[in-house]
């Protein structure tokens, strides 16, 4: 079953075109790297899918229509921002009871049990906490939620590497093996890349590119190749191309490896890289 | 229900002012109020000196004052909670964690629009309550008691609601301002009032606008003596929460409530958009 279908979604902010024709299918069970710079949709995107914003076009998220059955789709899924939308006035305590007053799937011990691992007062107010303990709070809480589908949004912005280890670790570590779905939208993409099964490429509004993590491994493949035999590798039709020290890196799509072995060591490119070549669109920066 | 009343939690969790200034407020005014008039009765005595009706009358006013302050506190908050209750919520971003829980739009102002609409009329009638209880104390023994129009229980919870409910559109409009004025929004809910106020009384040298939004206001608890500031009294406005009850102003106004209300919640909806 799809968890999420878009069809040319579409949303326009001000005048400015947030989504261009969004096309999604995303089944359940699956972990989804968002990548894309910013300003290119992602955020719209992730809040379109859970309720927030309203868009044009046909969007199903498990099954609701998100803008006009909100309320319906977050008993089944979980959303999670930046630390910096947690109310600083609200007591953790309070915050815990209020989840397990109102979300029907939720653990209220599974999130105490976390936040007294974390060493996290319950009396605290979250204006008191650090960003990291904030971060903790947020992670116990969404933990708590046996939700679905799990959407974060730069859930560890402003964090220190330290905090986003954990964050990711313990989060999609627990959703990917409870078979749950994640989307997530990150500037840490190769932080996380090692738990994804798929990645989609957004940039300006538009879905460029969408593949499994099986396919991404065996399609691309990068090589260092020495100054000398750059020339002779681009006649092997390099996707996209990026200096390196001693050399050039050259990124292949559906590439020749036994040929391309003979340039140097293959190594699977990092996703980022793999994101400025298809925003490239082939083109190569001299 | 359950979630109607976690969310009414949830609103005085983030303020908390709501229930303490009318404590402290009115706890000081009774306390001003039980000094004097106990001050005052010290004198009489039930066999030997009673009080007749007409100085029981005159001493009651201290109380009295203290009953109509607590309701005019009461009112004065929940203007200042009305304007805060959506502007807050977007000013900190706060909404969008608020949103990531499955509580609809309509139901989180049901919730804000019950803190003016029935807590705080609540926690001003058990104010009223404990003023009528330390008033009897006060008066005991003296042969005089507690005269006013807020003396009893039933007077007092038909005041609490019915005042609540002449005052709700004004709540709502300020609502509905909070939900999508950027800032100021006692300031932008005030300005199309005041303006409309200052054309007609270029236009026709009159102030009946004036006089309708301020009795539709505070005037109704507002000191009789101070009425002048707008020139006079509003008959409708002042007149026993009963026959209120019975007037179509009070139910158009709470049509017109209920609609502020509805656009509220489509506000609130669309508020994650802005940020």
């Amino acid at each position: 079953m799809h968890c999420v279908m878009a069809r040319a979604v579409r949303r326009t902010i001000a005048g400015r075109v947030a989504l261009n024709g969004v096309d999604l299918e995303i089944e359940e069970g699956r972990v989804v790297g968002i990548i894309g710079p910013n300003g290119a949709g992602k955020t719209t995107l992730l809040q379109a899918l859970v309720g927030l914003v309203p868009v044009e076009g046909e969007l199903r998220v498990l099954g609701h229509d998100p803008w006009n059955d909100r309320a319906a789709l977050m008993r089944e899924a979980s959303y999670v921002a930046d630390v910096s939308i947690m109310p600083r006035w609200l007591r953790i305590s309070d915050a815990v009871a209020y989840y397990d007053a109102v979300h029907p799937a939720f653990d209220r011990a599974a999130t105490d049990e976390l936040l007294e691992r974390g060493a996290i007062p319950p009396g605290a107010r979250v204006g008191t906490l650090s960003k990291g303990q904030v971060a903790q709070v947020q992670l116990a809480l969404a933990m708590g939620v046996d939700a679905r589908l799990l959407v974060l949004d730069e859930p560890t912005l402003g964090l220190d590497i330290l905090y986003r280890k954990r964050f990711f670790d313990m989060l999609l570590t627990r959703f990917a093996e409870g078979g749950q779905t994640v989307l997530i939208a990150t500037h840490d993409v190769d932080e996380i890349q090692d738990v994804l099964t798929d990645l989609v490429f957004i940039d300006r509004g538009r879905v460029v590119f969408q593949c499994t993590v099986e396919e991404y491994e065996k399609r691309f493949v990068e090589v260092h190749v020495h100054p000398e035999h750059v020339e002779i590798a681009r006649g092997m039709g390099p996707m996209y191309e990026r200096p390196a020290l001693a050399g050039r890196v050259l990124i292949f799509d559906n590439g020749d490896r036994s040929r391309l072995s003979l340039f140097g060591d293959l190594r699977r490119p990092s996703v980022a890289t793999l994101f400025a070549a298809m925003v490239h669109d082939g083109e190569t920066p001299e | 229900m359950r979630i109607f009343i976690w969310s009414v939690r949830r609103e005085l969790w983030e303020h908390r002012w709501v229930y303490l200034v009318p404590l402290l407020f009115g706890g000081a005014l009774m306390a001003v109020a039980a000094w004097q008039t106990g001050v005052n009765v010290s004198g009489f005595d039930a066999v030997a000196h009673p009080m007749s009706a007409a100085v029981a009358r005159r001493l009651s006013l201290g109380f009295d004052t203290a009953a109509r302050m607590n309701l005019l506190i009461g009112v004065l908050v929940a203007f200042v909670y009305c304007a805060e209750a959506l502007h807050s919520e977007r000013h900190d971003r706060s909404i969008l964690f608020w949103k990531s829980l499955p509580v609809g739009d309509g139901m989180a102002i049901a919730g804000k629009a019950a803190v003016p609409l029935l807590f705080i009329p609540a926690l001003t009638f058990a104010m009223v309550l404990v003023c009528q209880l330390v008033a009897r104390v006060t008066f005991a023994g003296t042969g005089g008691h507690f005269q006013s129009a807020l003396a009893s229980p039933s007077a007092a919870i038909v005041e609490a609601a019915v005042g609540a409910l002449w005052i709700g559109p004004l709540y709502a409009w300020v609502l509905l301002v909070s939900a999508r004025a950027p800032r100021a929004v006692l300031l932008v809910a005030l300005a199309p009032l005041m303006l409309v106020s200052m054309v007609e009384r270029l236009a026709t040298s009159d102030n009946t606008i004036t006089q309708a939004l301020f009795h539709r206001g505070v005037g109704r608890y507002w000191p009789r003596g101070h009425l002048d500031l707008v020139g006079g009294i509003d008959a409708l406005a002042m007149a026993p929460a009963t026959v209120l009850l019975r007037s179509a102003s009070l139910w158009v106004g709470a049509v017109v409530a209920a609609l502020l209300l509805v656009g509220v919640v489509r506000a609130r909806r669309r508020s994650a958009e802005s940020l």
